[in-house]
């Protein structure tokens, strides 16, 4: 499994690489996060959860699922996002006669040139907004899924490499919706978060009313970040410390929803790894160059819920992977390294 | 064709809950440390019972018991089950040992044990009443012992093994202690406290092992906190004994050297020479008796008579058979001719709580009315005793006597005589008697012919100069009650209470010849000042006694004069005008014999002028009235000791954190731990829930809420959460990276929402941990109801052991906060909705 992140992550050990310098480039951090945050908050009303969630697995190199009713400002979450920083943007609309070349993009014979020739897709890009992703077909998707692992396309027997950083935002109505493929569990397990974004509340929807009437907001929107601040804070990000306690605590986390009683499937070591990656970055944009159990808590529904498949019982009952992940939050004890003395 | 029927394959078992309770082997070592540490409390019984009696019977009752109990643990089958069979097991061995002719299968009792328990108590009833300790290890009082200590060892297994509170279980300790401290004259001797203690503290170091081997599911655990326990002990045992000498006027020992709590009231009847010591040893007077008489002269109370002088301890005896049913009339000292010299006294006695059978009279009683339950007279000595277990307890009663007023002409005129009318027993000398006994009485009457010129002399040689008295010093000594040798070291060392002086004269004047016998009661005491009108319109002065007027006297036989009291103690008491000595200058006799008991003390001064006035004599009397305050303090403190064990222990961990956390020489993050754990467990002490899954965070933000703390104290919460989530959680220091602190600073100080001040994250920000402590322990603490704050003085829930057992959101699972978590099998474990 990832290997690429796991040699990308070797190579810039904490310990060998300095933890990315001093005040000013923290200061910066701070600076360019709250300005990303800002300006989304101009777009989306009311909802700095989701914004402050996308850009933390932004931050964490991990790929974004939206899921919700149609209308609530998926698209308009990640297309803010993908705004905000000056970078590569490309939006795939996914319908059912979509084709798996149609994103990563195909070989072309050159007249001219006598040879063929790449075309990249809508995938070569820093973020990649996939609307509606389970409208197309299974083998479209596992295109797609493919590309967000491997971070590369293979298109006839060459390797072609995404840029960086690179981030896939899928919006997702809610499977019961007509003419949709449900996401497979294996795949959904390549998304590092999934939000529902949820229903504005009153004050905001009004606000959106309001603010959305002439123009677009997203108009206005000017990109406040490069592509290399960008990277800066991902290494910023991977430099986050994590204590012996705190992985302790997220594998007991793991294992509590493995021996769930009402899950059929719990979570997968990735998804531990993936939840750790997020925490650090949580941690990042709260200032902290080192993660507390109250990250990894945070992060679990968001990071866990949308992996875990409850079995017929607690559907029956009308339990939630969300609030079986709240649950099992509230059980586990927070281990700490300390003695008491 | 055959078929082969296999069985049905079994249900698979449903896996065990598991994570529903942790292994736990290790309740064997616990349950073995209570028994050690009953044994140890019970080695104070050596006083109470003949030393070591004890310890067989009693390893055979609770050795079966805690077998059993540790069994049935291992079962698992809860608290209550372990208790019942603690409880079947104890009744099966008491019933092995005590009623074997009366049980089935050994241990079933069958038909008849009832009655035989019922006989066996009153046997220990009775032993109770009459007998001095150290008592013989008689079967009833065995039986009593066994089944008391018996259930205390299994309460005190309970409460450390399946409640896992060994701290509490000290209470129960302390009841085994309380009879050696109450009988024995020298209280709980330092050795059984001292092992007590010990064993208390192996007990709750292994419960502490336990707890830390559970905790961590069975992988050794630190064992740091051995040391701490030993150092604790020490200096716990080093304190209780080493303090009290330390006090001025601490002579009369607190809880280690002789605390009296006389819970019991005046003397119920054991020893009356050993239990006067310790009465006249208690400054405050208890077991308070009103007589009204229409005696002129002081008037004093008799109990019972010692004539026996054999035997290690003098003791007064029954001659049950020989005893005359009835009070109504009671006749004279059988043998004796001695006509009535005096005029008739009656006496009204109210004896109120005093209890014993022996009943008070003044001599030499005639008749008795308004008793209740039967009574009988003993023709040797005139002693009243109840019959079938009566007491003296709530009687009030009407005495005729005859009052004794030879005159000292009469008795000098008694000529000696070898075979006086009185059964041999008054004049019996034991075979062993000291040689100094001998010598003395040769010393002291040598020359004299006059039986009554020896009693003189006698009485003069005790009430001179040379003799002392004092409750105190035969305490010291090692002589304290009755019995030959304790009249000969009395002889050496001339300081002793009235048993002392009234047991040497009877001796030295058997000695000398004179039949003798030593009275035990009370003397005059003081006036109420109430006048009541007795029979025939008497008018009948009203006088009070106490424990302080406890007294033995001699009574000496004068041929012709019957039985005559003498006084050879100085300061108290009468001198009868007959046995002063008319040749003595300075003194008249007629002054005494006008006496009433008002005027006791004066007189008593006068009589012998070589005796200091009564309220400055006995050396220990007035200063003990004054040490009496502080002995009561001492003994408070003392027993209060092992109820402020929590606080204690309490106390000393917030004392090791703030040395930890104002050190210099403490990493931050070691301050920083201390700090916040000495945060946490006063919030949990004033009953502010902390629950295993709470991080830092959410704990301080839910504290802060509940305490409702304002601004400073809350910054000061923050500033202790923050220095201890970095302690905690952030890249330890000296790796790379250590110099994020000020670069977190920087970032917090941009974050525009960030209460989190600074101070505890920078270098020096130790001590300014321990001030952000207090200011929040102290909101904590003003935020508190007075219960509340009381409640986490004494009994901090932080050293419980018990939040192990609740739930993970009961309050009080402290241990979870800062030890490896329990295993994670809670979060899968059945009860999920």
């Amino acid at each position: 499994m990832d290997t690429r992140h796991d040699t990308a992550e070797t190579g810039e050990d904490p310990r060998l690489v300095p933890p990315a310098g001093g005040p000013g480039q923290e200061r910066a951090f701070h600076d360019i996060s709250s300005r990303i945050l800002g300006a989304i908050d101009t777009v989306i009303d009311g909802k700095p959860y989701a914004a402050r969630l996308a850009l933390t697995v932004l931050l964490a190199q991990g790929h974004l699922l939206l899921e919700d009713v149609p209308g609530v400002g998926k698209t308009m979450l990640a297309k803010t996002l993908a705004r905000t920083i000056d970078c590569t943007v490309n939006r795939i609309q996914f319908t059912p006669d979509l084709l798996p070349s149609d994103v990563t993009g195909v070989s072309i014979f050159d007249q001219e040139s006598r040879r063929f020739e790449f075309r990249p897709g809508p995938v070569f890009a820093n973020i990649v907004i996939g609307d509606e992703i389970n409208r197309a077909s299974a083998k479209t998707q596992s295109s797609l899924l493919e590309c967000m692992e491997e971070h590369q396309v293979t298109v006839d027997g060459r390797t072609h490499a995404l840029g960086e950083p690179f981030m896939v935002v899928a919006t997702q109505n809610p499977i019961e919706m007509e003419g949709t493929y449900p996401l497979p569990e294996a795949q959904r397990d390549r998304f590092m978060a999934r939000i529902s974004m949820g229903y504005p509340d009153a004050g905001a929807e009004a606000d959106m009313l309001e603010s959305h009437q002439s123009v677009s907001p997203l108009a206005r929107i000017r990109p406040v970040a490069t592509v290399s601040d960008v990277a800066a804070m991902m290494r910023q990000v991977r430099a986050v410390h994590v204590s012996p306690s705190v992985k302790h605590y997220t594998v007991a986390l793991g294992r509590a929803t493995r021996e769930h009683p009402r899950l059929r499937l719990g979570a997968s070591p990735r998804s531990l790894l993936q939840l750790l990656r997020a925490s650090k970055a949580s941690a990042a944009l709260e200032g902290r160059d080192f993660v507390l159990p109250d990250d990894i808590a945070a992060m679990a529904d968001a990071v866990l819920a949308h992996r875990l498949m409850l079995d017929r019982k607690a559907t029956s009952a009308g339990d939630t992977a969300s609030g079986i992940v709240a649950d099992v939050v509230s059980r586990v004890p927070v281990a700490r390294e300390t003695q008491r003395r | 064709m055959t078929a082969t029927l296999s069985p049905p394959a079994p249900p698979t078992a449903p896996a065990p809950p598991a994570g529903n309770r942790p292994a736990d082997p290790w309740h064997r070592a616990v349950t073995a440390a209570v028994l050690l540490a009953v044994l140890a409390a019970a080695t104070s019984l050596n006083g109470v019972l003949e030393p070591w009696t004890w310890l067989l019977p009693l390893v055979r009752t609770l050795v079966p018991v805690l077998l059993t109990t540790s069994l049935v643990r291992t079962l698992r089958p809860g608290g209550l089950l372990t208790a019942v069979a603690g409880v079947l097991a104890l009744a099966g061995s008491l019933v092995a040992q005590f009623l074997p002719a009366h049980s089935a299968l050994a241990v079933i009792p069958a038909a008849g044990a009832s009655a035989e328990v019922g006989r066996l108590l009153a046997q220990a009833g009775e032993t109770v009443a009459s007998e001095v300790a150290p008592v013989a290890a008689e079967p009833g009082i065995l039986l009593v012992l066994c089944s008391v200590l018996g259930m205390i060892a299994l309460v005190v297994d309970v409460l450390s093994t399946t409640l896992r509170r060994p701290a509490v279980s000290g209470l129960a300790l302390i009841v085994v202690m309380v009879p050696a401290a109450i009988v024995e004259p020298a209280g709980v001797g330092i050795f059984s406290f001292v092992v007590t203690v010990l064993a208390f503290l192996l007990l709750l170091a292994l419960a502490q092992w336990r707890e830390n081997r559970i905790a961590a599911g069975g992988a050794r655990a630190s064992s740091g906190f051995v040391g701490r326990s030993a150092v604790i002990g020490v200096v716990a045992v080093v304190l209780s004994v080493v303090v009290p000498l330390g006090i001025p006027g601490f002579t009369s020992g607190a809880f280690p050297q002789g605390a009296r709590l006389s819970v019991w009231g005046t003397a119920s009847g054991l020893n009356p020479a050993v239990t006067l010591g310790s009465d006249l040893r208690n400054p405050t007077g208890f077991g308070r008796i009103t007589y009204a008489t229409n005696a002129q002269t002081a008037l004093y109370l008799r109990a019972v008579t010692l004539e026996d002088f054999s035997g290690r301890r003098w003791e007064p005896d029954q001659r049950i058979n020989d005893r005359e049913p009835g009070v109504d009339a009671i006749g004279t000292e059988r043998g004796t001719t001695d006509s009535a010299s005096g005029p008739t006294i009656y006496t009204r006695i109210t004896t109120q709580s005093f209890a014993s059978p022996w009943l008070l009279a003044p001599y030499a009683p005639e008749g008795v009315i308004g008793l209740t339950g039967s009574w009988s007279w003993d023709p040797a000595n005139l002693s009243v005793l109840a019959m079938d277990g009566g007491s003296t307890a709530e009687e009030d009663y009407l005495v005729r006597s005859r009052s004794q007023t030879p005159t000292a002409e009469e008795l000098g005129a008694v000529r000696p005589s070898d075979d006086a009318p009185v059964p041999g027993v008054f004049s019996e000398l034991p075979g062993d008697t000291p040689e100094i006994v001998r010598t003395t009485t040769e010393d002291v009457t040598g020359g004299l012919d006059r039986p009554y010129e020896k009693a003189l002399a006698i009485q003069d040689y005790l009430r001179g100069p040379s003799f002392t008295y004092s409750v105190e010093a035969p305490v010291e000594g090692g002589y304290d009650g009755s019995g030959m040798s304790v009249m000969a070291r009395f002889l050496e060392s001339r300081s002793g209470y009235c048993v002392h002086y009234a047991g040497t004269m009877a001796v030295m004047a058997r000695a000398a010849g004179i039949p003798s016998r030593v009275a035990v009661g009370y003397t005059p005491g003081t006036p109420t000042g109430d006048v009541e009108v007795g029979p025939g319109g008497l008018e009948l002065k009203e006088f009070e006694v106490d424990s302080r007027n406890a007294h033995a006297w001699p009574e000496l036989y004068f041929e012709g004069a019957g039985w005559v009291r003498f006084e050879p103690t100085p300061s108290r008491g009468v001198v009868p005008a007959y046995a002063q000595e008319a040749f003595t200058p300075g003194v008249r006799a007629d002054d005494s014999d006008a006496l009433d008991p008002r005027g006791v003390r004066g007189a008593t001064g006068a009589t012998d002028a070589a005796t200091p006035p009564a309220d400055d004599a006995p050396g220990g009397r007035s200063e003990a009235a004054g040490t009496g305050a502080l002995t009561g303090l001492l003994v408070g403190s003392a027993l209060a000791l092992p109820v402020l064990l929590p606080f204690l222990l309490r106390t000393l961990r917030t004392l090791a954190r703030r040395r930890i956390a104002s050190g210099t020489d403490t990493s931050a993050r070691t301050a920083a731990v201390a700090a916040w754990a000495e945060t946490t467990e006063t919030a949990v002490d004033l009953g502010y829930p902390l629950v295993p899954t709470d991080t830092p965070r959410v704990f301080a933000r839910r504290l802060a809420g509940d305490a409702a703390l304002d601004d400073r104290s809350a910054a000061s919460l923050a500033r202790l959460r923050t220095a201890y989530e970095q302690a905690e959680y952030a890249r330890p220091a000296g790796r790379a990276g250590s110099g994020r602190a000020a670069g977190v600073a920087v970032l917090e100080d941009a974050l525009p929402d960030s209460a989190v001040p600074q101070a505890a994250v920078r270098e020096d920000g130790a001590t300014q941990g321990w001030d952000d402590v207090e200011v929040v322990t102290g909101a904590l603490r003003r935020s508190s109801s007075r219960s509340a704050r009381l409640r986490a003085r004494l009994v901090p829930r932080s050293l419980s052991y018990l939040g192990s057992l609740g739930s993970p959101g009961s309050p009080g699972s402290l241990r979870h906060g800062f030890r490896v978590r329990r295993r994670p099998e809670g979060g899968g474990g059945p009860g999920h909705r």
